[in-house]
């Protein structure tokens, strides 16, 4: 049986009603489609969370970084930790913007595992640098305590010239900083202050040590010896008293027949680094003298005393030797009035250039000696003074001669 | 019939294209306010030197501004269509937030060691004065000339390193000021000891003196 070819009025109309209805459908789906896409793409983001337990152990392990100074001691590590935790924190952003169907969190899960790892390894580098720092302080701040407990070993009158002083005080000053510092971890400002304050220490002693240097010198030392030995010998041959004062050891030493009869502990002049140049330098000469005249109670402030005949013609010939060489100043004078006396004994030296005994020590003194008693000042005899051990000791420190060389 | 449909379809499409545009031009819109107020908070919280007394707090903020800019970025990337800013606004406002607290905390940090500097430099001048004050009532004499110069010369020394402590106290450097000033506190007190021994010393001796 063979099918129609015209359609029936029934179907026809079927057909336009459906053609007139489809297309409006058609796009109203369409329409419907459109709108739908962005929710699509929206609604499942917000359902897929990201990787929260990592992104949380990421995030644990910077605060923890962070709260260990890594900035301060491992910044290159933080730094290294932060981009990667950053980016990771980018890529969280990235992916939950995308369609839920096609969003990966395994590059952002990864990224936020190597930055908790990154993290945890800047909390190691920063610990050990830490560490490390507060020992370098340490051995910063002990250095320099060393130093400057060397310049405290010294006579206190050493440090009596202004600029060593001064130096000596930002010494100090720097190393109180660098232990401050290093009470409340800044490591590195307190090495860097201790370094100051070692280098301010080591300058001080440089200055100390060009003034020292003459007590271990080896020529003036021969000097000394010889002066002493003919002291010695003059009072064997005529049988009677003679004094020797020791600069360096703070001595005055009685001397009768050649032996010695009795040790005083003497004060010198404040400027115990130098032999007397000019009044007013508060030097103690070194030299050959004799006692030129005896005060008695009343005749002097200091108890008793023995002037001494300085300046000699010697002393006098250095002088002016001095003043062509312009060591010192043209109308400079050249002093006088070296005496031995009493008042002293306060264990350290303070004169303007006499030698002071304790008023007890001066009685004793006194009546053993005479106008014409030879008294001799050395500035070292070879042994045990502070000024000569420090010379030698840092001469062997610094590899250099005790002539300062 | 078929020009009715055509008719039918013109104006849908039209009315569609209105409803897109309407609805791209509604949603796209970045949160230009949000956005500048996080930068601007940031910068704030940099100027008032977070970085060194707000750490942790500026870094935290540093974050929220990656996150930030990674959400504008993803958007800036997307059909503007399809752009959704709500939560770029709330990372802005987070941003500021975490910024605003980095700034908050910089500033009572600067504070707390302004207030600390000032008052090691007055501990520290105090220390000064009593040492001063001392040396004035030390007996003088030849013995102690040499002395009280050279405790005068110490004296100096610390005015002036206390002058050179103002001076960073004034450039801000608190924290260098305020480790300065304790260690110059510590070296006028050791003077203001050594300055109480010596005149003890002295007035022990005269005494022994005056009674022998």
């Amino acid at each position: 049986m063979k099918r129609s070819k015209s359609p029936t009025g029934k179907s026809r109309l079927l057909s336009s009603r459906r053609r007139r209805f489809a297309v409006p459908a058609a796009f109203l789906l369409i329409l419907a489609g459109a709108f739908a896409v962005p929710f699509l793409l929206q609604f499942p983001g917000r359902l897929t969370e990201p990787p929260q337990a990592a992104l949380d152990a990421a995030r644990s392990a910077m605060e923890r970084a962070r709260s260990a100074e890594a900035v301060r001691w491992a910044p290159d590590q933080l730094a290294v930790a932060e981009g990667i935790y950053r980016s990771a924190l980018a890529g969280i952003e990235g992916q939950s913007n995308r369609w839920a169907l096609v969003r990966d969190y395994s590059a952002v899960r990864d990224d936020l595992a190597v930055a908790a790892l990154k993290a945890r390894r800047a909390v190691l580098v920063a610990g050990s640098r830490r560490q490390a720092a507060g020992a370098a302080a340490e051995q910063g701040i002990s250095r320099a305590a060393a130093l400057l407990e060397e310049i405290h070993g010294l006579p206190k009158s050493s440090l009596l010239r202004q600029e060593q002083r001064a130096l000596a005080q930002r010494a100090r000053l720097s190393l109180d900083e660098a232990r401050g510092l290093a009470a409340e971890g800044a490591f590195r400002e307190a090495r860097a202050a201790a370094e100051e304050s070692s280098g301010l220490a080591l300058e001080t002693l440089d200055r100390l040590y060009a003034q020292a240097s003459r007590y271990a010198d080896a020529e003036n030392l021969r000097l000394w010896l010889r002066w002493r030995d003919e002291t010695v010998q003059a009072s064997r041959r005529s049988g009677g008293a003679a004094v020797l004062v020791v600069k360096d050891r703070n001595l005055l030493t009685l001397l009768v027949g050649g032996r010695p009869v009795r040790v005083y502990e003497a004060d010198m002049g404040t400027n115990l680094m130098s032999d007397k140049a000019s009044a007013g330098d508060d030097a103690t000469p070194e030299g050959r003298y004799r006692v030129a005249a005896k005060k008695g109670h009343g005749r002097t402030l200091y108890h008793l005393a023995l002037l001494l005949d300085y300046p000699t013609a010697e002393d006098r010939r250095r002088f002016e030797e001095a003043r062509r060489e312009k060591r010192i100043p043209a109308d400079a004078a050249i002093g006088g009035m070296i005496e031995i006396h009493g008042e002293g004994g306060r264990g350290r030296n303070w004169t303007k250039g006499c030698v002071a005994l304790s008023n007890g020590d001066m009685e004793d003194l006194f009546p053993r000696v005479a106008t014409g008693t030879p008294v001799t000042i050395i500035g070292s005899d070879g042994t045990g003074g502070r000024l000569l051990e420090f010379a030698r000791g840092y001469a062997a420190r610094n590899e250099v001669g005790t002539d300062g060389r | 019939m078929r020009s009715n449909i055509r008719i039918t379809m013109s104006a849908m499409v039209l009315i569609s294209g209105i409803i897109f545009l309407a609805v791209g031009a509604g949603c796209a819109k970045e949160p230009a306010a949000d956005i500048t107020s996080a930068r601007d908070a940031m910068q704030k919280a940099k100027a008032a030197e977070a970085e060194q007394y707000a750490s942790p707090e500026l870094a935290a903020a540093q974050d929220a501004q990656v996150r930030l800019d990674a959400e504008l970025k993803a958007q800036a990337d997307k059909f503007a269509l399809f752009r959704s800013y709500k939560q770029t606004t709330e990372l802005a406002q987070l941003a500021v937030k975490t910024a605003q607290q980095a700034e908050t905390k910089a500033v009572e940090g600067k504070e707390a060691a302004r207030g600390e500097a000032e008052t090691a430099m007055a501990n520290a001048r105090a220390a000064i004065d009593r040492a001063k004050s001392l040396l004035a009532e030390a007996p003088k004499g030849k013995g102690t000339q040499a002395d009280i110069q050279a405790m005068n010369d110490d004296i100096s020394g610390m005015e002036q390193s206390l002058a050179a402590i103002t001076a960073a106290y004034e450039s801000q450097g608190y924290i260098e000021a305020k480790a300065k000033a304790v260690a110059l506190e510590q070296s006028a007190t050791r003077l203001e000891g050594e300055l109480t021994a010596a005149i003890e010393t002295s007035k022990s001796a005269s005494k022994k003196r005056s009674r022998s």
